[in-house]
């Protein structure tokens, strides 16, 4: 297994091999140590010392299910600290077949750049013929130049531009380049070093092997049988899909609604899991509600969106965009939502930071909630790259700032997913204490035994679910996995064993976590975060969510315990 | 003692309906004898309100039986 060091500056290579026993670093916990120790906390996000880290999880590539996941890090633009951001798909995949468990890129450069790796080496080519267009242009050119069967990783006018809502997209298994390394703003860093695509050719190439077949084979068929017999995995989302969480964030008023100022939406029917689904199915033709981004994946979250001739709008259409770009906007209408969401993929934007950012430009009254097409053309004008089109492109709390507007859903400048934080309490904690910024990914309390509208057992639950985040990341595996197999580290350790060939034990993946998440902490010290940044904004302490009748109440004292200055750091 | 459940879990429709319990039983050992696991397999409220698996149920009460929240 080797790692690539690309200098971008130069636009020279060259290849490291990564001894054994550092094949259990993987993801997140190898961009964490590989920025931890290379870059320098100071370093300005977009210079020439950042550098931008792509790695594969250790259990990428070995084609057992749902496992397919590659990790992007670097240090963020828009938290100013560490930043890890994973996506499915097949470039992953690909990455593993030649040989990599890991890509550097150094330098940064004015010009744009398409880097292609294959078996013997790595060649550059000007990418203008790409630049400046929708990147499903960009992609199916860049298909056409290089070859249908190649891995993708592509960057879009916003990454071009450097813009902080920016995020690195690659191909799901049917070449939709839709699976998005969205958050972080790390399309800015690729946009900086002249990164705009990057093709992975595996042509002449073997599949992947595991080192030592039995024991992998043997841990494959316990770990498939409890995918299998999960209702989450075998039934919630292949039927439902992501968009399974809407009625219950809606219940437990967690739903955020125009700019997160409460949890309930009441047009929560006409955009929920039961009106996608039915949508899908009414009008057919291209559309599926069930689909999966990596191939050989048997929970198949995703979808394929279809318009009222049956054609593809896009894929997929997830809880966080319907949330963000609906909920959170006051929009109720589907279709609006999809077109949105549609126009995020092909600019190349985080769904999540932009639809918070026109939130607080909704709630500064730049245009009124509600209003879809006044959405769509903010995001046109970013893809445009007007002043305007900027503001809303450098996220919500710059939008906040601009506009002087208090009401900002974000941590460590980072904006809040689709849980409303005084309704699930133990997300706000994790919101807070994560190095990461405002990440449901870093640790999802919502299937923790507690009650959620309570401070009670919140920081224990957020500790334990920042840990098991932080291993499904390193490996690979697909958070929605979590259900079947959370908290089963011995069969993850069997896994492991059997695939790189080494003895792995549990108690080793559990400390291989921890010791993640303390050099993630260790370097966001470095950059100047104190504990003064693992806080919500101070409204969500005093102002009361209607739909849940909470405010967050979590003592500071006890998120302290896990944050920057706590056990896990 | 007679409450009310509604699935909200499309694999188990069967659980929606009307209830005849005894005095005392816990809706944690009401969501255990659905087979179900608390939280990872359903999130549970009862009368619009979140409680603990300790919570006693009394007669009337509603119990909605939510798509847990394990990630999205």
């Amino acid at each position: 297994m080797q790692l690539l060091r690309i200098d971008m500056t130069n636009l020279t290579y060259r290849y490291e091999e990564i001894p054994d026993e550092d094949l259990l670093l993987g993801g997140r916990a190898l961009t964490a140590k590989i920025v931890y120790q290379e870059v320098p906390p100071t370093a300005h996000p977009l210079g020439p010392h950042n550098k931008l880290v792509l790695a594969n999880g250790v259990l990428t590539g070995s084609m057992a299910s749902s496992t397919d996941r590659t990790s992007l890090g670097a240090k963020s633009p828009l938290t100013g600290g560490t930043k890890e951001s994973n996506a499915g798909g097949i470039a992953g995949l690909k990455l593993g077949r030649l040989g990599l468990r890991a890509i550097i890129f150094e330098g940064i450069r004015d010009d744009f750049q398409v880097i292609r790796i294959h078996k013997d080496g790595v060649q550059f080519e000007p990418a203008d013929p790409y630049l400046n267009q929708p990147i499903s242009q960009s992609a199916a050119k860049l298909r056409a130049r290089y070859g249908d069967h190649v891995g993708l990783y592509i960057i879009g006018v916003a990454g071009e531009k450097k813009m902080l809502t920016a995020g690195v997209s690659n191909m799901d298994k049917d070449k939709n380049p839709t699976r998005f390394y969205g958050r972080g703003g790390l399309g800015a860093v690729a946009g900086a070093k002249g990164i705009k695509a990057l093709i992975l050719d595996d042509t002449g190439v073997e599949r992947n092997k595991p080192r030592n077949p039995e024991r992998f084979r043997a841990a494959l068929k316990q770990y498939n049988q409890w995918l299998r017999e999960n209702p989450g995995t075998s039934k919630m989302f292949p039927e439902l899909g992501t968009m399974a969480m809407l009625d219950t964030t809606q219940r437990l008023g967690a739903l955020p609604t125009r700019n997160f100022s409460t949890g309930r939406f009441e047009k929560h029917e006409a955009i929920n899991a039961q009106a996608l689904r039915e949508t899908i199915l009414a009008r057919g033709g291209e559309g599926t509600p069930t689909h999966s981004c990596m191939p050989g994946c048997v929970i198949r979250c995703s979808n394929i969106y279809p318009d009222k001739e049956g054609r593809q709008v896009t894929s997929p259409i997830e809880y966080e965009n319907v949330s963000l770009l609906g909920s959170n906007l006051g929009i109720g209408d589907l279709d609006a939502i999809v077109e949105l969401n549609r126009w995020c993929n092909e600019y190349g934007v985080d769904t999540i930071e932009t639809g918070a950012a026109i939130g607080v430009a909704m709630e500064a009254g730049v245009i009124p909630f509600g209003d879809h097409e006044g959405a769509l053309r903010l995001l046109h004008e970013l893809g445009q790259g007007t002043p305007l089109g900027r503001i809303i492109g450098a996220g919500a709390a710059m939008v906040g700032k601009i506009y002087g507007i208090r009401r900002v859903p974000v941590v460590k400048g980072q904006a809040m997913p689709a849980y409303e934080p005084r309704g699930l309490k133990g997300l706000g904690v994790t919101y807070a204490t994560s190095p990461q910024g405002a990440d449901h990914t870093a640790g999802h309390t919502g299937s923790a035994k507690v009650n959620h509208h309570e401070a009670k057992g919140q920081v224990e639950a957020s500790k334990n679910a920042q840990i098991n985040a932080t291993i499904f990341d390193a490996l690979g595996i697909c958070s929605f996995a979590s259900g079947a197999i959370a908290g089963r580290y011995d069969l993850l350790a069997e896994l492991v064993s059997g695939y790189i060939g080494l003895e792995v034990t549990a108690d080793d993946i559990v400390q291989m976590a921890k010791d993640t998440l303390k050099t993630e902490h260790a370097f966001n010290r470095g950059a100047g975060m104190t504990k003064v940044h693992d806080r919500l904004p101070e409204h969500f302490y005093e102002e009361v969510n209607p739909a849940s009748q909470t405010v967050f109440d979590v003592p500071n004292e006890e998120m302290d315990t896990i944050g920057i200055e706590g056990s896990l750091a | 003692m007679k409450v009310v459940v509604r699935s909200h879990l499309t694999w188990r429709q069967d659980l929606s309906g009307e209830l005849h319990l005894a005095s005392g039983v816990t809706v944690g050992q009401l969501v255990q004898s659905f087979n179900l696991l608390w939280g990872e397999d359903a999130m549970v409220v009862v009368n619009n309100q979140m409680v603990d698996e300790s919570y006693e149920l009394q007669e009337g009460d509603q119990v909605e039986l939510l798509v847990p929240l394990v990630g999205g």
